[in-house]
């Protein structure tokens, strides 16, 4: 299966319309539009972006001033960000080599500002492989103030990542308040982001009823062989379980069980 | 993970804002920003106008969780510049007579030139202030576009853009122009309706702004719900439109009935039609067209149509006057709307029927005034008179009629060719009428027979093949519609009869072309009989040819031998009654034996003795009152100078008989009507006819009558007259019923007695060949049965299949079977 998808991306990647697009990043031949951000210039080919992009195809043909002027100026986003947007138009990818937990998240509200979806999906997929590689750098604590900053109460792909790190770290993070200053620092000043690690653990909670009740006859335990016949047992499936890292245990009270 | 502990870093790379709790001062700001730009947008000032800023804006609000506020916000704005600025600006354009609905009383004050002007003016504001409110929200729509993608859709408010159309609608074409008066939506309905109306009655009108005020409705919907079927086009505009276009050519309609003639009103409704069709596409909405014209056909077709037929130039004056052009265009109409063309069915037909009635009463009529003196002694007598070349009257009137039914249906065919685009429906009607009125006339058998008849004596003389073959066919035309075939049959047989024996057929071959057609379109049994005569008239030939060869052959070459030419005729296949006259009808003949005198009855019997050597066990039947007879006769004074001189007399068989009476009568002797009846035997009717072609029609007066009179009397006595004279060296006897002519009253009914008595054996055949068939059947389907497989002959009367199976019970070939649900019968073997 993996070796089939790679040949296919291979293909697709050797596909001469591609290549002939890629070849255009950053290349001023046959460009027709200019893109601006904190003084670095792109010049463009509306023909690649605008289909990609409802918003900047209304913004380069429509009556305002960047129709008028074919240039179109970025404000209050970073230039790497917007590099990562356009090297993604052509390239659908982008690097993310340096600062990459802070560019994936940027990248990742600039696609939602601009409503490529696609685009968001593949920076959060980034912002999470990089967050798994290396949790406990600067750059958590920095992302979750930048989230926070610019959106205290929305729900967005962003979020979840970082607080599914938050989460499955919370001990650790908790328990070494030395070590972890900056987020303990981030953590008193930023309520949304307390109150979000909060309902986070509600739910988990609640998906464990919610296992009880509707799994509570098919689970059974390896060594204990007539738990099931003592009526509800408190088991949590072992799904729910790994995914939250809770430690299952029988109701005959010895840990260390593990369900069927 | 020591990095982390790290400060420096951290003061470093702090985000840029903060501002959690300033929200509300936040919005504020930015959507002053936002609607200052909106205004500038609808005062078409945008090109200094930031896109990003703007989208950014509203990206922002909407991600602050604004977005219902933004909404609103918009909204407002919207409501608010569509009341204060656009509303103000249309309205102003309105002149106080277009805000009346009522266009009658606002036509008094202004000249329709002034109320075109300034309808165009304000369809042209509105035009204007909808392709604004169109650009300017298409230009809002694309800053809010976060908005309308994040917040509406999560929210399910319809797009911002929706909402202000439906904003538009509510306040400009929803909102009365001014207090008191109509709102502007049913202004603009009857401004372009008014002007629709000026178009229809020829004006110039400016279509494009119609055009643009309709896209207009049609993009706009009755409520926010966007119901497909909602639209305003269709709610406030369609049905409003249908409507007083109906009352409009409903009007027209009847005036145009009234005031012009068919073919101008055909002419006109096409052209609305057309013209409705074309206004839809280039005025109003292409899917208005077949509506509308719908409208147009129901209001100037379907329910004009009757009137339109009816009209003293319609459909029967297109007709008396051959306006097939017209015609045309009535049907092109009728079939707009009614594949049957019900009513221009009914009218042909009525006018083929009316036609043909007039045919036919003009044949009763003329055969009326001609055989109303009474029998057929007294025309005879007149025949007499004036010579045989005289057709009889009531003859002309047959072949007159059908010639007149073939000239109306070709009159017809025409007008269905060239008018009727040779409409199937239209031709079965045509061929249902033309059969009606055939079939409506009890002598048409015995009249189309006749018009063959005539056409096969006179008619093809000197025609070439092709024209020869097109009569016959219109025979074939006449007989296709006919029902009795067998009363044809029965006519036609006799007439043929008298064709061939009296040799006055122009060609046996046209009459076997004849024959042979009618057996393609009659099939075969039909003319099983008449084949059988041309078979007997060819033997004959050869009869006689192989007796003149056999007295040749006796050696006596006798020069005062009588020659004989005979015909042997089949009894059954001959209809040999043709020959009787009218009057012998119910005489006797069979049982008078003629007396021949010696020279004849020779040949008689020296034909006898031939032909039963070829033939054993035949009998022989002279038909003396069917032949003919060529004599010498010199008459002492008939040459010049008086000198006797030599005539060759044609005449039948009986004037032959008489005329040798006074070959051995002395001179000045006479013979009394008796006496010569007693010497010959000739049926006294047959025998009066004779006398008096041989004593009182002038050229051919042989004899004397004593008492000198028109009437022959039992008691006249006649003598031989020495002073015949004529110029001519032949002389042809008048044989009074040699031509073929219209039966006399008593005839016809023995004809018809005759007929019925041989349907009833047909019926009676049939129904034993079904019942032997079938065994057992039901009486209603013995019925049906029985008249289908009749049909080809003739159109059987129930009451007389009825008593012909009672006739058949009687005769114990069939029984009823009792214990049957429904009357049934079995067969006897």
């Amino acid at each position: 299966m993996a070796a089939a998808d790679a040949s296919r991306k291979d293909e697709a990647a050797t596909h001469p319309i591609l290549i002939g697009v890629k070849s255009l990043f950053g290349n001023e031949r046959y460009s027709d539009y200019t893109m601006e951000c904190e003084g670095r210039k792109w010049r463009i080919h509306k023909a690649i972006i605008c289909p990609q992009s409802e918003v900047l195809a209304k913004a380069c043909d429509g009556d305002f001033r960047e129709g008028i002027a074919q240039c179109y100026i970025f404000n209050g986003v970073v230039a790497d960000a917007v590099n990562a947007m356009l090297s993604y138009f052509y390239t659908h990818d982008y690097h993310d080599e340096e600062s990459r937990v802070m560019l994936n998240v940027r990248v990742c509200y600039l696609a939602q500002q601009y409503l490529c979806t696609p685009l968001k999906d593949l920076a959060c997929k980034k912002l999470s492989s990089c967050l798994s590689n290396g949790w406990a750098g600067e750059d958590l604590v920095l992302a979750i103030e930048t989230v926070y900053g610019i959106d205290p109460d929305g729900e967005s792909g962003v979020k979840t990542c970082l607080l599914e790190v938050v989460r499955e770290h919370l001990d650790e993070l908790l328990s070494d308040a030395e070590k972890y200053a900056d987020f303990h620092a981030t953590g008193r000043k930023t309520p949304s982001f307390l109150m979000d690690i909060l309902v986070g653990r509600r739910h988990l909670v609640h998906s464990e009823a919610d296992a009880r009740a509707s799994h509570v006859a098919r689970v059974n335990c390896r060594n204990h062989e007539f738990c099931m016949k003592l009526g509800p047992v408190p088991l949590v499936l072992s799904s729910v379980a790994s995914r939250h890292n809770v430690l299952l245990r029988c109701p005959s009270g010895s840990t260390g069980c593990c369900p069927a | 993970m020591a990095s982390l502990a790290g400060r420096g870093p951290r003061a470093k790379i702090r985000p840029p804002r903060r501002g959690l709790a300033n929200n509300d001062i936040d919005f504020n700001d930015t959507w002053g920003v936002l609607e200052k730009a909106f205004l500038e947008i609808h005062t078409k000032n945008a090109s200094a106008l930031s896109f990003e800023e703007l989208y950014r804006n509203a990206y922002k609000i909407v991600l602050k969780k604004k977005g219902d506020e933004l909404y609103k916000r918009v909204a407002d704005f919207e409501e608010r510049w569509l009341a204060e600025n656009v509303h103000k600006r249309v309205v102003n354009l309105l002149t106080p007579p277009l805000m009346m609905l009522d266009s009658t009383s606002g036509r008094s004050l202004t000249t329709t030139a002034e109320k075109k002007d300034s309808g165009e003016k304000f369809l042209r504001e509105l035009r204007g202030a909808w392709e604004d409110h169109q650009v300017c929200m298409s230009m809002l729509t694309d800053v809010l576009m976060y908005m309308d993608r994040v917040y509406c859709q999560d929210s399910r408010q319809p797009s911002i853009f929706a909402k202000s159309m439906g904003l538009f609608r509510d306040q400009i074409l929803r909102k009365p122009a001014r207090t008191e008066m109509p709102i502007l939506l049913d202004i603009l309905t009857r401004i372009i309706l008014d002007q629709i109306r000026m178009d229809r009655d020829g004006e110039t009108i400016q279509t494009h702004l119609i055009k643009a005020n309709i896209s207009m409705l049609e993009g706009l919907y009755d409520s926010d719900q966007e119901v497909e079927d909602e639209k305003l086009y269709l709610t406030a505009f369609e049905t409003e439109f249908l409507a007083t276009s109906a009352d409009f050519y409903r009007t027209e309609g009847e005036r145009m009935l009234r005031e012009s003639d068919a073919g101008t009103y055909c002419t006109h409704a096409k052209r609305r039609i057309d013209e409705e069709g074309d206004r839809c596409r280039s005025t109003l909405s292409e899917s208005t067209a077949p509506k509308i014209q719908r409208v147009v056909e129901d209001e100037l077709i379907r329910h004009k149509m009757k009137g339109l037929i009816e009209m003293d130039s319609g459909v029967e004056y297109m007709v008396d006057n051959d306006k097939l052009q017209e015609l045309g265009f009535v049907f092109d109409l009728e079939a707009r709307v009614d594949v049957k063309k019900t009513e221009l069915t009914r009218a042909i037909q009525k006018i083929v029927m009316e036609m043909g009635a007039n045919i036919t009463n003009a044949a009763v009529a003329a055969s009326a005034t001609s055989a109303a003196p009474g029998t057929t002694e007294e025309q005879a007598e007149d025949k007499a008179k004036t010579g045989a070349a005289k057709v009889n009257q009531v003859t002309v009137a047959a072949l007159k009629w059908s010639e007149d039914i073939l000239a109306l249906k070709d009159r017809f065919d025409n007008i269905w060719r060239q008018a009727f685009q040779s409409d199937q429906m239209l031709q079965i009607a045509l061929n249902r009428s033309m059969a009606d009125t055939i079939n409506s006339f009890s002598r048409s058998s015995e009249y189309i027979s006749l018009f063959i008849d005539d056409n096969m004596k006179k008619g093809i003389r000197n025609k070439t093949d092709a024209e020869v073959d097109s009569t016959l066919e219109k025979a074939i035309i006449l007989l296709r519609y006919l029902q009795d075939k067998d009363l044809f049959e029965t006519y036609y047989k006799k007439h043929l009869c008298k064709r061939l024996l009296l040799n006055k057929s122009q060609s046996i071959s046209v009459e076997k072309q004849m024959i042979s057609k009618m057996k393609i379109e009659l099939g075969n049994s039909f003319t099983l009989k008449l084949e059988a005569m041309f078979k007997d008239m060819t033997l004959s030939e050869e009869l006689t040819n192989g007796y003149k060869s056999y007295v040749n052959k006796l050696g006596d070459a006798d020069r005062t031998r009588v020659d004989l030419g005979i015909n042997v005729l089949t009894s059954m296949t001959w209809p040999l009654e043709a020959f009787r006259g009218g009057a012998t009808a119910d005489e006797d003949q069979g049982n008078l034996q003629i007396i021949f005198p010696a020279s004849i009855d020779r040949v008689k019997t020296g034909f006898t003795r031939f032909y039963n050597e070829k033939h054993s066990g035949r009998k022989l039947t002279w038909q003396t009152n069917m032949g003919d007879a060529d004599i010498k006769a010199t008459f002492a004074k008939a040459g010049k100078d008086g000198k006797p001189r030599t005539h060759d007399i044609n005449c039948s068989t009986y004037a032959m008989l008489i005329l040798l009476l006074f070959n051995d009568l002395p001179a000045g002797a006479s013979l009394a009507f008796e006496e010569i009846q007693a010497a010959t035997n000739i049926p006294p009717s047959d025998l009066a006819r004779n006398l008096q072609s041989l004593a009182v029609a002038p050229k051919t007066r042989f004899l004397v009558k004593e008492p000198m009179s028109r009437e022959i009397n039992p008691g006249d006595r006649f003598s031989y007259n020495e002073n015949f004279k004529s110029q001519f060296v032949k002389i042809k006897v008048g044989v009074v019923s040699a031509g073929n002519k219209v039966e006399g009253d008593r005839e016809r009914k023995e004809t018809e007695k005759k007929n019925n008595d041989s349907r009833g054996y047909v019926i009676e055949a049939c129904v034993v060949r079904i019942m032997k068939q079938r065994k057992v059947l039901a009486h209603t389907a013995l019925l049906n049965e029985t008249i289908t497989q009749l049909s080809a002959q003739f159109k059987p009367d129930v009451n007389m299949i009825k008593k012909k199976i009672e006739s058949l019970i009687e005769r114990e070939y069939l029984e009823r079977v009792d214990e049957a649900a429904v009357p049934s019968y079995r067969y006897l073997a």
